[in-house]
């Protein structure tokens, strides 16, 4: 048998040592020079296996390990070293192969069985897994193991067709059932396992009869757990335990009166039993008139204890209706309110009490109307930030007249003559709360502009009166009236949207700019300051903003949106390309990662998240925000690189590859949009869209998009090395359905992007024709000639003219856009025109060629004129851009202004967001694309 | 008013509201999926009636002999629900657990001298200052700032042993924790 103790410690330590810090040229001559002596050493071959991989000679790797492995080895440092070359090869086979070896070598050693296990969690195969934990268990009998086998076979159920995940999961049940038989399930986690298993059958009504008959330490374990009481309770819920129910809810408000979701089971069992009651009335009414209607309820609810075999239900049913809860809330209401620190559980359970009164269709009044409940609550809990998220679901359905009142009666609440000033700075909180409610409720809606004007001077006013009180705030902190500053914001982008005037925006951003001046680390200024900077096509200042909010982590998966998304169409492409790339890293780190933490859930035998984690890292393996990167940084790149024909062709040939490519249904379906859409603090009305809903300066990115960016790549690639034009027509075919879907709300694609498509579409067929021009087929000439005009004539009428008109103050994201992807489009033609032009080149001149090379002439020239023309009117506006910085502000300025820019103080503070935020990110852009159109004409 | 249950994996996917505040740091993956596979009863979120994340507790048990106890790694809460008594729930949970899961003899955490009104709470909420830890807290330039080790008993510790008087000039050195 191979052993390691051929070579001493002392011999290889060395090794080691070197390859640590990554010296690998010393690895391998010390590692050869060992080798010379003792050339049969595993561990030697094992280890220059690991350097030659190290410095990506992998097929020489694979082959010394495969000698090794050959040998069967079972000592841990030569299995570790080859588990590392196997590992970053991706031949994660071949590691379950060694350790499966080397535990059948040396049988009684539990740490190799325990390799062997992990090697085959990390290539999920679960068969194995279940038959490794098995042998496990009947060699060490340590009770692990089989728990790691029955969760073998849940996970092998989840991923087996029906007819056999049946099965495999009463096989689960049955092998649980034994272990519990024989004492074995002593741990919080194994029971949730049991209730994995059950719950995956629907087989409520045994779970619970597990959990009720848990024994010794083991009722404790889980009457601790939040997660059994939850399982609990729902359990309860399922099987129609309602007074049981009622008690799980009322001992968790014991400990905890704010617990929402307790609120929610009673609320819910409550109203069970009153229908239950209400039914049994019914149905007994022809039996018993006798007796009165209080009688009734008493004895039908006996008879439901009887019916329930309920020996802990007490007499709950008999008295429980909608006045036993209200006394019930009222009764911790006023516990509360002797309190110093009153809790809004039992308060806000009150509306939600009437609210399912209110709404259901029974004859019960509420105790209380809406009305005058949802004004109690905002008097009395009106100064917490949370005041205002807690009474929307309350505040739905009130009509105008109502939502007025409302607003009223809670301004008035508020006293505004206090002293102290912690009670001022309630009062600010309160007058938040009343602004968002107020916008909630719609009562904004229909405000003409000078009103808008002047209730954005009040909000600005209120927050500059609020500064007063966070003088002493640490640097990390926000300002108690930041919300004013978001609100007036709000209210300046309805008025952008209405009337399409960027002035707008400039003086949400100004105000915006300012507060964030005395709140540093508001993210909220910082989402809407990126957003509304984009809309005005500006990319600089948004970068700085992202980054200086220290996205990382699984956050470049949710937020990376924010600056990625068409990032192309600012023109700054360094820089984009550099955030896009940013963006990689999570995904990496779930690969690696991932699996090893599902790997720790297995040792602490922590059942209750592995599936967690395996979805985990599917939802980040197949994220969209993903795939959506990675084609914008093909797009970029290939721009970059198209700036001569060599680098377009060499990219296609070395960075594209087809099969990565993917965009059919079925791939789209499996990803994951775990985009964070909601992050941006929203106080419209819900019939209304979201503010971020609002602020977006174009369509948010979706699967037809990724369609589009992932079939034009693939048609570039297939037109410079395929000769074969079968697999091109139906990429074509796809591309040209994509682009002529019906533009619906939704639709993740722009006009111009769409016109990119076409442009394609027209290219493919460009080239089809041209073949088959070569291939003899004369006719295809008209053909070719058709298309060449057709592209023309379109470029001609996507031409950016009217852009020479444009004033400074109405520059805005779309006209960036519009340059942009004209000269990506433009882009594109070259790189045809040049392939096909290559092609004839390389033949003999015939005469047929000679007319074909005319022709392409004809388009380059159309292309390049097009260019200069282009290009021209971006030096216009940009000198105007230049020459205009002084007066934009002036021209921003319209007749209804905001007191903040009529105020001398702010001129130079305006001023220089003008100028350095505002002007220099558009002149970058706008040199950036004279410099893209240089690179060809 | 919020549901305090057990954080899931894919929380991860939406704690932005928290996790963008400046004093929450975001870690790599392995971070909370470590603490999630070893101690996934001490990893609790408060979730709003509509679903939003309103903050987190990540705690750990760890020690040994009478040293054994709970440790809260974490303790955050998003700014609009600051002030509604969240973290008193959260730390009340963690305490449970780590009395009556973990058998733990005391619950202890580590804060920055400078945070006076995390320190005003963990007061309020039965903590003292157990030793000031020189240089607890170093990012990089001079930044260097102390903690305060702050601790409460748990019954099992009968005799209160786990924590002491004038905790504040009982000075000790990182190295020596």
């Amino acid at each position: 048998m191979a052993s390691i103790v051929d070579v001493s410690e002392r011999k290889i330590r060395p090794i080691y040592e070197a390859i640590e810090i990554s010296n690998y040229k010393s690895a391998l001559s010390q590692c050869n020079k060992l080798l010379k002596k003792q050339p049969e050493a595993l561990i030697l071959k094992a280890l220059k296996g690991l350097i030659l991989e190290r410095t990506g000679k992998s097929e020489e790797a694979l082959q010394l390990c495969s000698q090794v492995k050959e040998k069967k080895p079972s000592d841990e440092p030569i299995l570790q070293a080859l588990t590392m070359v196997y590992r970053s090869l991706g031949k994660l086979d071949e590691v379950i192969q060694i350790y499966e070896n080397a535990v059948r070598q040396s049988p009684n050693n539990e740490e190799l069985a325990n390799h062997w296990f992990m090697a085959l969690v990390r290539n999920h195969d679960y068969k194995g897994q279940q038959q490794a934990g098995l042998k496990l268990h009947k060699s060490f009998k340590v009770n692990k193991y089989l728990f790691w086998s029955i969760m073998s076979l849940v996970l092998q159920a989840e991923n087996a067709p029906e007819s056999q995940s049946t099965i495999f999961i009463s096989l689960a049940e049955r092998m649980m059932v034994k272990a519990v038989n024989e004492g074995r399930m002593r741990t919080t986690e194994e029971v949730h396992l049991y209730m994995i298993i059950l719950l995956k059958q629907n087989k409520t009504k045994e779970a619970l009869e597990v959990l009720e008959s848990l024994k010794d330490d083991l009722v404790q374990k889980c009457e601790n757990d939040t997660e059994m009481i939850h399982i609990r309770n729902d359990l309860l819920l399922k099987t129609d335990n309602w007074t049981k129910a009622i008690d799980a809810s009322k001992s968790s408000l014991e400990v905890n009166v704010d617990d929402w979701k307790a609120y929610l089971i009673y609320i819910d069992s409550l109203f069970h039993i009153i229908d239950s009651n209400e039914k049994d009335e019914k149905d007994e009414k022809g039996e018993k008139d006798e007796k009165d209607e209080k009688d009734k309820k008493d004895e039908k609810g006996e008879k439901d204890e009887k019916d329930e075999k309920d020996e802990n239900g007490e007499s709950l049913n008999k008295k429980l209706n909608l006045d036993a809860a209200r006394e019930f809330l009222y009764s911790l209401q006023k516990k509360e309110s002797e309190s110093n620190d009153v809790k809004r559980g039992p308060f806000l359970a009150e509306l939600e009490l009437e609210k399912r009164v209110i709404s259901g269709k029974k004859e019960s009044k509420p105790a209380k109307e809406m009305e005058t409940l949802t004004i109690e609550y905002a008097r009395r809990f009106g100064d917490k930030s949370s005041c205002f998220e807690d009474l929307k679901p309350y505040l739905k359905d009130f009509s105008l007249e109502t939502s007025k009142k409302f607003i009223e009666e809670f301004k008035a609440s508020i006293d505004n003559n206090c002293e102290d000033e912690k009670s001022k700075i309630r009062n600010v909180q309160k007058n938040v709360n009343a602004y968002k409610l107020e916008r909630y409720l719609g009562l904004l809606s229909d405000i003409n502009e000078s009103d808008a004007m002047a209730y954005v001077d009040k909000l600005w006013q209120s927050y500059n009166d609020a500064l007063q009180y966070g003088s002493k705030l640490l640097d990390t902190e926000n300002q108690y009236g930041d919300e004013f500053v978001i609100l007036a914001s709000h209210i300046l982008i309805d008025l952008h949207n209405r009337k399409d005037q960027n002035s707008f925006l400039f003086y949400a951003i100004f105000l915006l700019d300012k507060a964030l001046h005395k709140s540093k680390y508001n993210f909220q200024f910082k989402l809407l300051l990126i957003r509304l900077y984009q809309a005005l096509g500006i990319i600089l200042e948004p970068l700085e903003l992202y980054k200086s909010m220290d996205i990382k982590h699984v956050q470049l998966d949710t937020m990376s949106h924010y600056i990625c998304a068409r990032s192309s169409s600012f023109a700054i492409y360094e820089d984009v390309t550099q955030a896009c790339y940013d963006t990689l890293p999570i995904y990496r780190s779930n690969d690696v990662e991932t699996p090893e933490m599902i790997v720790q859930a297995y040792k602490y035998a922590t059942f209750s998240k592995i599936q967690e984690f395996i979805q985990f890292r599917k939802e980040l393996d197949n994220s969209q925000q993903k795939v959506l990167i990675d084609r914008e940084i093909i797009r970029l790149e290939f721009l970059s690189v198209s700036k001569d024909f060599k680098g377009a062709i060499e990219y296609l040939e070395r960075e594209i590859d087809i099969s990565d490519l993917n965009y059919d249904d079925s791939f789209c379906k499996s990803l994951y949009d775990n985009r964070d859409f909601v992050v941006m603090n929203n106080y419209n009305s819900s019939k209304n869209k979201t503010i971020e809903e609002d602020t977006r300066v174009s369509p948010k990115l979706d699967n037809t998009w990724l369609k589009i960016f992932s079939i034009i790549p693939q048609i570039f690639k297939l037109m410079h090395t395929n000769n074969n034009v079968d697999s091109l027509i139906p990429l074509i075919e796809e591309l040209e359905k994509s682009v002529k879907l019906e533009n619906k709300e939704g639709l993740g694609i722009t006009l111009e992007e769409r016109y990119i498509g076409k442009t394609v579409v027209s290219l493919g067929r460009l080239y089809i024709a041209f073949k088959e021009v070569q291939g003899g087929q004369k006719e295809s000439v008209e053909k070719l000639s058709k298309i060449i005009d057709e592209i023309i004539s379109e470029l001609k009428d996507k031409s950016t003219k009217e852009f020479s008109e444009v004033k400074l103050q109405e520059l805005s994201w779309k006209h960036m856009h519009r340059f942009s992807t004209f000269i990506e489009t433009c882009n594109y033609i070259i790189v045809v025109n040049k392939i096909v032009n290559e092609t004839i080149n390389v033949k003999n001149k015939k005469s047929g060629n000679k007319e074909l090379a005319q022709m392409l002439q004809v388009l380059s020239t159309s292309v390049k004129e097009n260019l200069e023309s282009t290009k021209k009117q971006l030096s216009d506006l940009n000198e105007r851009i230049k020459d205009g910085k002084e007066n934009l502000f002036s021209c921003i300025k319209s007749e209804n202004n905001i007191e903040f820019c009529k105020d001398n103080e702010n001129l130079s503070f305006i001023n220089a967001i003008l100028t350095d935020k505002v002007s220099l990110s558009w002149q970058s852009s706008i040199e950036s694309m004279i410099q893209a159109i240089g690179f060809r004409i | 008013m919020s549901e305090l249950r057990r954080f899931r994996t894919t929380d991860l996917f939406r704690f932005n509201n928290v996790n963008l505040d400046v004093l929450t740091e975001t870690y790599n993956i392995s971070f909370y999926l470590t603490y999630l596979a070893r101690w996934p009863d001490l990893f609790c979120v408060q979730e709003s009636p509509s679903g939003t994340i309103m903050g987190y507790i990540m705690g750990k048990a760890e020690g040994r002999n009478k040293d054994w106890h709970g440790h809260v790694t974490a303790i955050t809460v998003a700014p609009e629900y600051r002030r509604l008594g969240l973290a008193d729930g959260m730390m009340k949970l963690l305490e449970n657990v780590s009395e009556k899961i973990y058998d733990g003899y005391f619950v202890d955490l580590f804060v920055r001298v400078s945070n006076k009104v995390a320190i005003g709470m963990y007061k309020k909420f039965g903590y003292s200052v157990f030793r000031r830890v020189n240089g607890y807290y170093s990012s990089g330039d001079n930044n260097e700032e102390d903690a305060f080790d702050m601790r409460k008993p748990l019954p099992r510790d009968e005799k209160r042993e786990s924590v002491i008087e004038n905790g504040e000039n009982n000075i000790v050195k990182p190295e020596d924790l």
